[in-house]
Parts: C-alpha cells; structure tokens; sequence
C-alpha cells in the first residue's frame, strides 16, 4: 500500500547524482599507447563504477592532453604496422605507427582506445566522448567541464636533458672519464635528411 | 455490496476483532458505518425488509461521528509525530498530518481493512470520500485508548511513504535556515560549491554543502545546476536540523504503544514566529508547472559557433568512409579505397 507520488526532490537529484557524467583528465605525455588505451577504454565505458552494466548508459568523458608525447617501447613506432583492409581491390595496406604519428599526433591514442574498447556496436558511441589534444592546451569550454584527473599507467621520468648542471655536478661518479668523451645524450640530432648523389657538373648550393 | 454478504451482523462481529474492538457493540458499528446519502437510496425510502448490505435501517449516521473522530485521530498522530520530531515545527507536523489523514490516504487504510464492504451508502462504487468518513467515524465511537492504538496501528506505518522534503516544501529554505541557525548561535552561513563535471555539457553535476562558521558542513546535495543544488542543500540543512535523516528510527507497533504520547500535547515551536520578520516562510505552489530552462536552440547554436569552430568535427564524424560507409551510397568509392594515413582510423 504506497500513497506515494512521483520521485521525490531528493531521489530526483540523487538519481542526476549516480548517472552523472564524470569528466577525467589524463596526460599522455611518456604513457604506454596500449596501457593508456587499455585504462581510458575502461572510464568510457563506465566499467569503473560499481553499477556497470552493458546495457547501462554510465560512461564517463575522458579527455586526453599531450598526444604527440605519447609513448611506445622500443621500436614499436617502427614494428606495431596497423592493418587496414577495405575489402575492396587494391584496398589493403599496412601503416606503421609512425607515420600515423606523424600526420595527426592524435590518431596513436584514438586508435589505441578504440581497439581497446573492443569489437562491439557500442565502441562508436563511446568514443565519441574521447577527447584528444596535442599538446596540453585544452579549449577553455573543455577545461570548465573537467571534474577530476585520472593517474597515469606509467612513471613519467626525466629526461637527461633536463637535468641542470648542478644536479649533474652532485650526482656520485665513480669513473673519471677522458677528455671529450661523450658521457650522455643532451639534445636530438637534427635530421639531415636524406644523401641525394650529387649529378655531374651540378654547382654546390 | 455483494450476495456473499448476506449475513451482515457476523461480519460486523468479525470486523469488530479485526480492528482490536469486539467490546463495542453492533448498533454503534451500524450507526458509524451508515452514511447520510444512504437514507436517500430508493430501496430504503420504500422500507424494504433488507436493504443490502444489511442491519435494521434505523434513522442514524455516522455525520457526527466524523467530525468528532476526525479530531480525536489527529489529536493523537500528531501526539506521536512531536514525540519523534521534537525539533520540528508545528507546521511540518500539521502538513504531515493532514497528508496522512486526507480522504486518499483514510480510504486506502479502509479499503484494506475490509470497510468498504460494510458501509452503509446510496453511492456505488463507493467513494474515497465515504470510505474514508467511515474510518473517521470508527475513531468517533471507540475509547480514547483504542483510538491510539488505531493510529499507531493503521495510521502511523505510512509514514515509511512518506517524503519530509516534499510534504512541507518551503519556497525559500536557504533564508529560513539561515533564521534557524543563526537563532542558534552561529554567525556566518555560506554554501560552497564542492564538486562539479560537465558545466558545459549536457549533463552537468553540481555538488554544493552549506557550512556553518566556515567549519561545519550542515547538508550536503548535488544538482544540475547551482541553485537547484543550493536548495536542495539548504532542504537537506533543514531536515537534519530537524532531525529528520535516512537512519531515523520510528517507532511502530508496542513500541509506540508502550510510549506516553500524552505528554506531548503541547504544539511545537512555529516556523513563522522563530524567523524574521521579512522571512518567506510560504510553500512553493505545486499546482503551477514550472517552465523548462533548457533552450534547444541556444544550445545548438552555442555548439555550432563556439564549440565546432575551435574543436571541430569528432573522429567519427570526420572519418565517414570508417563509420557510415553507407551514407556515401551515391558516390563513387574508387577514390578512398586505398588506406593512407589520412584516412586511417
């Protein structure tokens, strides 16, 4: 026997409380491509909350700042080939990461995640709330959303470049090592492109 | 109402243990279970030998009885509710009362407890009304005793349905709070937000608490917006200062029984006479529905030239060939058969 009427003001409010869409942010800078992915697929899709159900709508907004720092072990930028197979003549073709990488700074972290969120219907929906960034600037209508900051997969270290002189001088040497010697990497190599064979009687530039 | 009730006067035998009063006698059942509208039946003005669903027809109704039972029922509910809800106003406990002793909320209790089957009346089916009146009327021929236990017994377990936030829903519960608070000594009353997601989205989350002196957290409630989540703080402030949160224990059965609610007679504080003078201490009007905020267009236009212009289209939009290959059904698609880099995704 229930005189109740409809939902009341506080199980209205407490109802817009539990679905809810929590707004995450996370940087990417030195994060494994397949550890971010995995762990941002699992806030998409809402499999971090304690009323997860597939058929419930209860993912949350991920955005992801810093993409072109993304990181991959080793070689991997080179070896992970990412297959694509229109199914139409002539339409297969077998990119590496890099030059992915290289065209949209974001598309490593939207391919890592969408992979991640596995071979369903539902993953078009759900990564329509990924946002990517390149670098960590984030328009001022995404950064008000923003309500909490996920962890990172991975220790982000320091690179020995960005050590001072100082901290160098401090740090204990038990090898003197010979004039000139080349103790570390300090900065990247410009690219000096590539050796073209100069043709006879071609005047140098 | 039915043939199966031929023999009405052992039904009113069993009525009387059902509701713990066998003691009383049969004519006063009858006469609290006969309503005014009955002598005007059509059956009955022609002095027919049974009129259904039984009893001598006889010349008394319950009229009476209702008016004088009404007040006894309510005299003790709200006994028992100021016994729970010392630190609530009387308004709160009049608003309560009334809600639990309306004709829906009576008629519901007899309905169950069998009484439209024995009410004497012209109508059919039987009104919520007259269903109700007969309840009333039973509190007016029992003893001040079997009342109480009427009460606590049939009356009292609905409160479980029922919602203090909505049952006395203030107008402007901030203010009224900042009365009450400040009549207890603390000086500085500020809400703060503490969590928010989403403000610009569709689905934004605000979580706001009202603290005391800058120390004390008082309530505590989400929203979509900032000033509903005030307000719902500010309602939330109130029940707790009154006493009324999830894990409040009423009592029911012989343990409200055994309590001398008499002692409680006395009228709690009244809302309207603790506050200030220039206090809203008015209901909102429940009647009016309210107007949504959200505007359709503004919001579209909004994403259009803000937020379009500098983020752009999505993955899945951009990338029509990987998602929707259908909708390219009229053209041709020689030209991004090939997978390059920027095709990807």
């Amino acid at each position: 026997m229930s005189y109740r009427r409809v939902a009341s003001r506080f199980d209205r409010v407490n109802q817009w409380l539990q679905f809810s869409r929590q707004w995450h942010v996370i940087d990417a800078n030195q994060q494994d491509a397949e550890l971010l992915g995995d762990k941002i697929a699992r806030y998409l899709a809402g499999k971090h909350k304690p009323i997860y159900h597939p058929e419930t709508d209860c993912g949350d907004h991920v955005v992801v700042t810093n993409c072109k720092d993304i990181a991959m072990h080793a070689f991997d930028w080179k070896h992970t080939v990412y297959k694509f197979n229109m199914e139409y003549p002539k339409s297969k073709a077998d990119i590496p990461a890099w030059q992915i990488h290289e065209y949209d700074p974001c598309r490593i972290a939207f391919l890592s995640v969408y992979r991640s969120l596995g071979n369903n219907l539902l993953r078009r929906r759900l990564i329509q709330r990924l946002h990517l960034f390149p670098d960590s600037e984030m328009p001022e209508f995404v950064r008000q959303n923003v309500g909490s900051q996920l962890r990172q997969v991975q220790e982000v270290v320091k690179r020995a470049d960005e050590y001072t002189s100082e901290e160098r001088a401090r740090f204990p040497k038990v090898v003197k090592f010979a004039e000139g010697h080349v103790v570390d990497w300090e900065k990247s190599i410009q690219n000096p492109g590539r050796h073209s064979k100069p043709v006879p009687g071609q005047k140098e530039k | 109402m039915g043939n199966w009730l031929s023999d009405y006067n052992s039904e009113l035998y069993a009525f009387g243990h059902r509701i713990g009063a066998p003691e009383i006698s049969e004519n006063e059942y009858v006469k609290a279970l006969t309503n005014e509208s009955f002598f005007e039946r059509a059956d009955v003005e022609e002095q027919v030998e049974r009129a259904q669903p039984g009893a001598e027809i006889g010349t008394e109704h319950n009229g009476e009885l209702v008016r004088k039972g009404e007040e006894r029922l309510s005299i003790w509910l709200k006994r028992y509710l100021r016994f729970h809800l010392a630190k609530a106003p009387e308004e709160l406990i009049d608003s309560v009362d009334s809600h639990l002793l309306n004709d829906e909320c009576l008629a519901g209790i007899a309905g169950h407890l069998g009484i439209d089957h024995l009410v004497r009346t012209k109508e059919f089916p039987i009104s919520q009304q007259s269903s109700a009146d007969a309840f009333r009327a039973l509190a007016g021929i029992f003893s001040d005793e079997k009342v109480k236990n009427l009460v606590i017994d049939f009356i009292v377990p609905q409160l479980v349905d029922i919602d203090f936030a909505d049952i006395y829903p203030l107008a402007d519960p901030l203010a009224v709070l900042t009365d009450l608070l400040k009549a207890e000594g603390v000086t500085e009353i500020e809400p703060r937000l503490l969590r928010s997601a989403g403000e610009n989205s569709a689905e934004p989350i605000f979580v706001v608490a009202i603290y005391a002196d800058k120390q004390k957290n008082v309530g505590q409630s989400a929203g979509e917006s900032v000033t509903i989540a005030i307000d719902m703080a500010a309602r939330e402030a109130l029940l707790r200062l009154w006493n009324i949160t999830s894990d409040r224990v009423l009592f029911f059965g012989d343990r409200a029984a055994s309590v001398p609610l008499e002692k409680y007679s006395e009228p709690n504080y009244s809302l309207t006479k603790k506050c200030a003078p220039g206090t809203n201490t008015s209901l909102l009007d429940e009647s009016q529905p309210t107007e949504s905020p959200d505007n359709l267009i503004e919001a579209v236009l909004r994403y259009r030239n803000i937020v379009d212009a500098e983020v752009g289209k999505s993955y899945t939009k951009r990338l029509r060939h990987k998602f929707s290959r259908g909708s390219l059904a009229k053209r041709s698609f020689r030209y991004l058969v090939k997978p390059k880099p920027y095709t990807v995704a």
